[in-house]
């Protein structure tokens, strides 16, 4: 498998509990940031570990995009995620593109097939949630 | 305080569309012209910083890009350091020119940024504005720059009560702005109905708000010594994208501006005319807090009021923002320094602001994390009051 961003997630079986984000949590502090980073932004220690994160997220703000880009045809959605763990970053929404997109909007992640064969992410709103 | 450092020449070649002419053209135009204005000859230049961002990806040209731009106009031995910062690129040559004039290590500095981006391939030139951010991040995930400013723009409607009319009106101000500046790529005046009936590009951004793919090049020369007008640089302040980790941490654009303000000795109060990085027109309601011309909740109050048109309380993109001057990514840091010096002067004919004192320009490049990787803020002040 090839990935889109394999800086940036675990594909399925190669992390205990992923697919999901990549992120790094303090040990000392337990700060949580989004990808593998080698000292801790809050208090600067160096005890720091790989974490999944990200399964779950809350969408901030969006935009639907008319301009095709990275594969995606347009139109399609975009937004801010704010991952359970508390990081944020920007992800591609998977749903229809008149699905309304309120701030608060309950997401999960998922893997995303396509179409040069590589596997991407997105986030895809959870059903019943907020 | 910053030890005299004054802009004491500015040039610029025309931002546009320019198929037949190369990088080097129209930096060496840009070069010559602010040399001429400061009275100097390219052999007094004792130092060039020259900022570009794509000349490598689109040009050809991956490295020493300045010495290539400046042999041929007769620089000959003089320090030449290439600058980039992505779409700040420009203002991080001045910024680096300003520390060297200010530690008296040189006492003539050009500062150049010029890009050449229209290379007939419109997706090959948006694929290197893409890397501007961190691709392990932001590539691969739709996220086009005009995609992350309608998210940022959102942002700014929901907290402060925007509708679109705030957005329309902000891209006919800057466009009615621009056609009274030569340097611009659009001197074409629009109508709120025009911009509302024009294309999405992201909800909520539409085509005419959005900054072109341009050609151009814009150069000042620095100086320890005062030229016409006695436009000496106040303050210079370079900000990376910080780490937001708490609900109250500021973003750049903040901190980047308190260090300018403070380095300064003013206030956002005392600012008479202000350049700031719109690359879509929209953003600049962004900056009106970010900068501090007004607090959380009070954008809509400024946009009611008009407050940033020229004879407003303080004017904001007097040569037409990003928006309409085009964005040829490394000149526009310099080409906002170059619109705030005509200011100062009194040379800005048309869009020319009353009397105006303290000037600021901020220049965004690239996006890493939660903000631009690079926020770079200049205080210019006119240490000699106009007559007229």
């Amino acid at each position: 498998m090839i990935k889109t961003n394999p800086a940036l997630f675990y594909a399925d079986g190669e992390v205990e509990g992923g697919p999901g984000l990549k992120g790094t949590r303090c040990t000392a502090c337990g700060t949580v940031v989004l990808q593998a980073v080698p000292v801790c932004p809050a208090c600067l220690g160096r005890a720091v570990a790989p974490a999944c994160i990200g399964r779950h997220a809350t969408l901030g703000l969006s935009s639907r995009v008319y301009h095709p880009a990275d594969g995606f045809d347009a139109p399609y959605l975009i937004g801010q995620i704010q991952t359970e763990e508390g990081p944020r970053t920007f992800a591609p929404i998977l749903a229809p593109v008149d699905h309304p997109l309120q701030p608060g909007l309950a997401l999960r992640f998922v893997l995303l097939p396509r179409s040069d064969g590589r596997v991407g992410f997105a986030y895809e709103p959870v059903e019943g949630g907020a | 305080m910053l030890p005299p450092v004054y802009i004491t020449g500015i040039g610029y070649h025309p931002f546009g569309r320019w198929p037949n002419k190369s990088l080097k053209e129209l930096a060496g135009t840009a070069a010559l012209a602010a040399i001429d204005d400061a009275g100097l000859n390219v052999r007094d230049i004792d130092a060039a910083f020259c900022g570009n961002a794509y000349g490598g990806l689109l040009n050809g040209q991956e490295s020493i890009r300045g010495q290539t731009w400046l042999r041929g106009i007769g620089l000959s031995g003089a320090a030449v350091i290439n600058v980039e910062n992505a779409c700040a690129s420009g203002s991080s040559a001045a910024h680096l020119a300003v520390a060297g004039i200010a530690s008296g290590m040189y006492r003539n500095v050009l500062v150049l940024g010029a890009e050449k981006m229209v290379v007939g391939d419109t997706a090959r030139t948006l694929a290197a504005l893409a890397t501007s951010a961190d691709i392990e991040v932001m590539s691969n995930i739709g996220l086009q720059f005009s995609a992350l400013d309608a998210i940022r723009v959102r942002e700014v409607m929901e907290e402060e009560g925007l509708d679109d009319s705030a957005l329309e009106w902000v891209t006919v101000k800057n466009h009615a702005n621009g056609v009274h500046n030569p340097i611009a790529q659009f001197r074409k005046a629009f109508t709120a109905e025009q911009v509302r009936e024009s294309r999405m590009i992201a909800d909520p951004i539409r085509l005419l708000m959005c900054g072109a793919i341009s050609d151009g090049a814009a150069a000042i020369v620095l100086s320890a010594r005062p030229g016409r007008g006695a436009v000496r640089i106040r303050a210079s302040s370079v900000v990376s994208s910080p780490w937001r980790l708490k609900p109250n941490d500021e973003p750049g654009p903040t901190l980047a501006s308190k260090a300018a303000y403070e380095q300064a000795g003013v206030g956002p109060d005392d600012i008479d005319v202000a350049e700031v990085h719109d690359a879509m027109a929209p953003a600049e309601l962004i900056y009106y807090r970010e900068l501090g011309f007004c607090r959380h909740g009070e954008v809509a109050r400024m946009v009611a009021q008009r407050e940033t048109e020229i004879g407003g309380r303080l004017p904001v993109n007097t040569g037409g923002g990003l928006n309409s001057r085009g964005h040829p990514v490394g000149a526009t840091g310099v080409a906002q320094l170059v619109e705030l010096t005509q200011q100062l002067r009194g040379d800005a004919g048309a869009r020319q602001v009353e009397r105006p004192r303290i000037a600021l320009a901020h220049n965004s490049g690239g996006w890493v994390g939660e903000d631009p990787a690079a926020s770079v803020v200049h205080i210019l002040e006119a240490e000699t009051a106009r007559s007229t």
